[in-house]
């Protein structure tokens, strides 16, 4: 199955992927044959009018977070190297499946 | 037949798969994206339904895609296929309701597919006799847009512009008219994202000339939680049963990954 990108001849801005394309197209518009059906992986560049990879995530550990901030900085500059690992392995622990972040988030958990 | 009786007492709900204060657990094939075993929600079904409440609520962190069937084991025939539900890290639940015909003293049954492999989902289901938009005569489900080679559904970009609607996206034509529109949201098995909310449109037409015929429904993620939120079934005409669909989306956000959001449609015919 053959895949379109419709995009505004002007501006590249995309408006529409998909495997049919309205035809006469609307004056303002053009329409780009696709080797296949993007993936997630994929997005639209208006510039070159192609796909191009997507950025990939980047994921923060919340402990990092802890660790920056000033207050728990204070405190934690003042523990042995063993009570820095009895806290770390107990805050993993808390965290659980929340102790990583996505980099466009927030540090405190308001989910 | 009447949406909702006159007279007092008509109307039943039995429930199914439920047990204490949960569901039935189902589990899916220990391969990713790979069909589990059918799991018996009850043996017999105690009146002729005429709808159906599916609640989804995913125990692993995956994106799910569920069927419920009828008949007797190892001859169940499918009654709903690959309802979409996601769980990213926190608690998630989703609950489908389609307008189907389900006959007195059927055995139903469910399985599911998850996109790491072994995970579980709890269903549990209510039957209606006389529900919302009882059918009147033979109903037919069909899906759209579900990917089961990931789990998930049709990826939607709503772009790099925070609050303005992303292109359409579609995968071609509706299997089949409908009287009747289910909407599924998966999460692209992303376990943390960022908080933020989606306006999606539902359009018909070919690439470059779509409709919108149903426009901004509301989802919401938080910062460790799957998209959800979005009304999940309700009644829409689409006459023409090959009529390319497509959805576009709003996001709140830009982030190039969060933004992302998986959805599948379901018709009732």
């Amino acid at each position: 199955m053959a895949w379109y990108a419709v995009y505004e001849t002007a501006t590249g801005a995309l408006v529409s992927v998909g495997p049919s394309v309205a035809s006469p197209l609307p004056v303002g518009l053009t329409a780009a044959a696709l080797a296949s059906e993007p993936t997630p992986a994929e997005m639209w560049d208006a510039a070159s009018r192609l796909l191009i990879a997507r950025p990939a995530k980047v994921l923060v550990d919340r402990l990092t977070d802890l660790v920056a901030d000033a207050d728990f900085r204070a405190a934690w500059d003042t523990l042995s190297d063993a009570n820095k690992q009895r806290v770390r392995t107990a805050l993993i622990r808390f965290l659980g499946p929340y102790r990583y972040r996505s980099q466009s988030s927030g540090v405190t958990l308001d989910g | 037949m009447a949406d909702w009786p006159l007279i007092a007492d008509v109307q039943a709900f039995e429930a199914v798969g439920t047990s204490g204060s949960t569901g039935t657990t189902v589990t899916a094939n220990a391969s990713a994206n790979t069909l589990g075993s059918f799991t018996q929600l009850i043996a017999s079904t105690a009146f002729a339904a005429h709808g159906i409440i599916i609640s989804l609520h995913p125990t692993t962190n995956a994106d799910f895609l569920v069927d419920i069937s009828v008949g007797a084991a190892s001859s169940e025939q499918p009654l709903v296929q690959q309802l979409l539900c996601s769980r990213a890290s926190a608690p998630n639940a989703v609950s489908y309701y389609f307008p189907l015909h389900i006959p007195s003293g059927s055995r139903l049954a469910s399985r599911c597919q998850c996109s790491t492999g072994g995970g579980t989902v709890i269903v549990s289901v209510s039957l209606l006799s006389h529900g919302l938009m009882s059918p009147s005569g033979p109903t037919l489900f069909h899906v759209n847009l579900a990917d089961v080679n990931d789990s998930g559904g049709l990826s939607v970009d709503p772009g790099a512009v925070a609050n303005t609607k992303g292109a359409y996206v579609s995968q071609g034509e509706l299997a089949d008219s409908a009287s009747w529109l289910g909407i599924g949201i998966g999460n692209q098995a992303n376990t943390a994202r960022t908080l933020c909310t989606w306006l999606i449109d539902i359009a018909v037409g070919a690439g470059g000339s779509e409709t919108v015929i149903v426009p901004n429904l509301f989802v919401v993620a938080g910062t460790n939680g799957a998209p959800h939120g979005i009304p999940t079934g309700f009644p829409c005409s689409i006459s023409e049963p090959g009529a390319t669909v497509s959805v576009r989306a709003a996001c709140s956000i830009t982030d190039a990954t969060d933004r992302l959001i998986d959805v599948t449609l379901y018709g009732v015919r």
